[in-house]
């Protein structure tokens, strides 16, 4: 079980995170979150490249910097920017990075070969990785993060550059794989844990806003998310006073989704709440909200 | 494992290789730019064969019984009957000679050789008187003036002059002196291996040490990596790793750049017969002082604390490299960086007042210590005239740059990547 109890973190007088306490056992969670919220912040402290300025993260009961390489043994990281050397092969780099990791070579050999036909790189071990498209590379990042079958796997934005048919793989791979580990996935992209994460945890003003499931999340918002045809000469006010979610074109008139808590117009239909509305209601702009679902 | 991957790294960096190969071209050239002496440098072994190198009663005998049959060969050969010659030399300086030209090119070649021998044989004559009038009292007030050395500073030069003193008695006693080399004041070789050669490799050695340090202390900032290479179980402990790749790759590179220029050298004169010649000879000096040494040295001897004291200053450069490294995380900054620590190492003693004897302490730091090799164990230098300078200098910073280095490691696992 990984806990971060009260954990914040400083940089100089800036507060990126603030008395973060959270709890993972083995599932997936997806962190979700917009860009600059403080997600790669919260991962980099739970792969120790940042410390935290307050409070304590725990493997097991005991803070991860004293666990030091047996926590980092159990650990597997894909960060945001996955860095590799352009002159390596796949199989050439993921050997060395086995070699960090404490793998032994017969071991490694083996492991290799299977996560590079897992990933679907099986025919390309021995090309150069400066000839790789984008979403290749992110798919040795996801091997190399799962080399040493880690306990522990934390993706930050795996799903950068890779094609909808590859999400689909991904998606695949991490459910089977979230059978007997702790799988954190961060993204701000709702689709990618909407169907996958146990939990879904949500930060804003550099707090945690919601760690619960995707239903009771989005339940936050039951009875006050509509659809309604309106014709475009309407659309400027309704967009003037509810939060719209979405919009999409319907012969001469618009289908918008919106938040609202006022009395519903016969011609709106009530609808189910997903993630997504969650989502973008949360981190929708206060100024936008105004005289909307408030 | 590890190591051996980090080895990699830097054997594929096709940089490294090229100034390699370039800097060994620059040696061979070096060493070649003496090569017009070989000729008369071989004269010498010849000598050593046949009275060997120690210079006493019985060897000056000999000497001058088989150099007078030279002497006797002269006047046969020369042109004007009437002139008796008492040196080679006198006959190839005599005019008439010059221009009628009359020797045979295997005769003239000869008489060459003789006036090299006659060098040898009328200095090794004067050994004692030189030696009689050595004052190094007046040499260190020669030193106080030209330097302008005043109060403490003054007397420092003063009271490690009287010490040298009594290495020069000792030296005269050991008969340190009396032994054959080749002539330095003529073909300077002395200066040639230590200095020139020296500087040198020093210089290369110094250039690829911090580049190699650098970019392997920095690859995985370089390549975008870290996030990946240190959180795995390894961690930041790859430094370490990484050290000792920096460590391999520079012993290597040491052991081929100096093995490959001073064998060259070696290949090109031959110091054969001159390996247990002491260091502090007479025939070695190249200034109106003689070489002293504060230890009773053999020429291989100081060749090897010579070469130790290259490898130590490399070691001492990759310290300070590896310390900038981590905390600058450039290569070119950090080589940058040392470039500009170099030229206050070795300018910031030049500001102090040389009447302070904080001249001399300064000038313990791992720059001012590689700038006169030749000079390195020796009384000569007046800066690093201290019995102990070498030793200190190496043995001080090898712990300091440790400490510090141990710091910055400690400090590199807890630092926000």
């Amino acid at each position: 079980m990984l806990v971060l109890k009260n954990v914040s973190k400083k940089f100089g007088d800036f507060t990126a995170l603030e008395d973060i306490n959270l709890e993972f056992n083995n599932g997936v969670y997806g962190l979700l979150a917009p860009n600059g919220a403080g997600k790669t912040t919260l991962i980099k402290m739970l792969v120790t490249l940042l410390f935290p300025t307050k409070g304590e993260i725990e493997y097991n009961g005991v803070e991860i910097t004293s666990l030091d390489e047996q926590y980092r043994n159990v650990l597997g990281y894909l960060p945001q920017e996955f860095g590799y050397y352009k002159n390596y092969t796949p199989e050439k780099y993921l050997n060395y990075l086995a070699a960090l990791k404490g793998l032994d070579k017969n071991e490694s050999k083996k492991r290799i070969s299977e996560l590079l036909e897992l990933v679907g790189l099986g025919d390309v071990t021995r090309k150069k990785m400066k000839k790789f498209s984008g979403g290749m590379i992110q798919r040795v990042g996801i091997a190399q993060a799962m080399l040493n079958d880690p306990k522990i796997l934390i993706l930050d934005e795996p799903t950068a550059g890779l094609d909808p048919k590859e999400r689909g793989r991904f998606r695949k791979i991490l459910t089977t794989l979230a059978r007997d580990r702790i799988i954190i996935l961060s993204t701000h992209i709702v689709s990618d844990v909407e169907s996958i994460a146990n939990e879904i945890i949500m930060i804003k003003n550099k707090t945690i806003l919601y760690k619960d499931t995707v239903t009771n999340i989005s339940a936050t918002l039951d009875r006050k998310v509509y659809e309604a045809e309106v014709a475009y000469s309407d659309l400027y006010r309704m967009r003037e006073k509810y939060q719209i979610l979405s919009e999409r074109q319907e012969r001469e008139n618009m289908t918008i989704r919106f938040i609202t808590r006022d009395q519903p117009s016969e011609k709106w239909k009530m609808v189910t709440p997903s993630l997504e509305d969650v989502f973008l209601y949360v981190y929708e702009d206060d100024d936008t909200l105004a005289g909307s679902a408030k | 494992m590890i190591v051996k991957e980090e080895l990699l790294k830097l054997i594929k960096m096709p940089i490294i290789s090229i100034v390699i190969l370039f800097f060994i071209a620059l040696n061979i050239v070096i060493v070649m730019s003496n090569s017009y002496l070989k000729e008369e440098l071989s004269v010498l072994s010849e000598l050593v064969d046949t009275y060997g190198y120690e210079i006493n009663e019985n060897m000056m005998k000999s000497f001058g019984k088989d150099y007078q049959d030279k002497v006797s060969w002269i006047n046969e050969i020369a042109p004007n009957e009437k002139e008796i010659y008492q040196h080679p030399s006198e006959l190839l300086l005599d005019d008439s000679f010059q221009y009628e030209n009359r020797l045979n090119h295997k005769d003239y070649q000869k008489l060459l050789k003789y006036s090299v021998i006659e060098n040898y044989y009328v200095s090794a004559q004067e050994i004692d008187k030189k030696y009689d009038s050595i004052d190094l009292g007046g040499s260190a007030e020669y030193l106080i003036s030209t330097y302008g050395f005043t109060g403490h500073a003054a007397e420092v030069i003063r009271e490690q002059y009287q010490k040298l003193g009594l290495r020069l008695d000792e030296l005269i006693d050991n008969g340190e002196h009396k032994n054959l080399f080749f002539i330095g004041k003529l073909y300077k070789m002395h200066s040639f291996l230590f200095r020139h050669i020296g500087m040198a490799l020093i210089f290369e050695l110094m250039i690829l040490v911090v580049l190699i340090t650098a970019a392997i202390t920095n690859y995985e900032f370089e390549h975008r990596t870290t996030l990946v290479t240190y959180t795995t179980k390894r961690g930041r402990k790859l430094i370490i790793d990484k050290f000792l790749a920096a460590m391999i790759t520079n012993g290597c590179i040491m052991f081929g750049l100096i093995g490959i220029t001073l064998g060259f050298f070696f290949l090109t004169y031959d110091y054969s017969r001159f390996w247990n010649v002491p260091i502090s000879n007479f025939f070695n000096t190249e200034m109106p002082l003689p070489y002293i040494s504060w230890w009773n040295l053999s020429f291989i001897e100081y060749f090897i604390f010579f070469v130790l004291f290259i490898i130590m200053s490399q070691l001492l450069f990759m310290g300070i490299s590896f310390i900038l490294s981590i905390y600058i995380k450039n290569t070119y900054l950090v080589f940058f960086t040392f470039i500009i620590l170099l030229g206050l190492g070795i300018t910031i003693p030049g500001f102090v007042p040389l009447s302070s004897s904080l001249v001399f302490l300064l000038q313990c730091n791992p720059f001012a210590f590689i700038l006169n090799p030749h000079e390195w164990l020796m009384g000569n230098g007046p800066f690093t005239i201290y019995r102990y300078y070498e030793l200190a200098t190496t043995v001080v910073w090898t712990f300091f740059l440790g400490a510090v280095g141990s710091y910055t490691v400690y400090r590199f696992y807890r630092q926000q990547l």
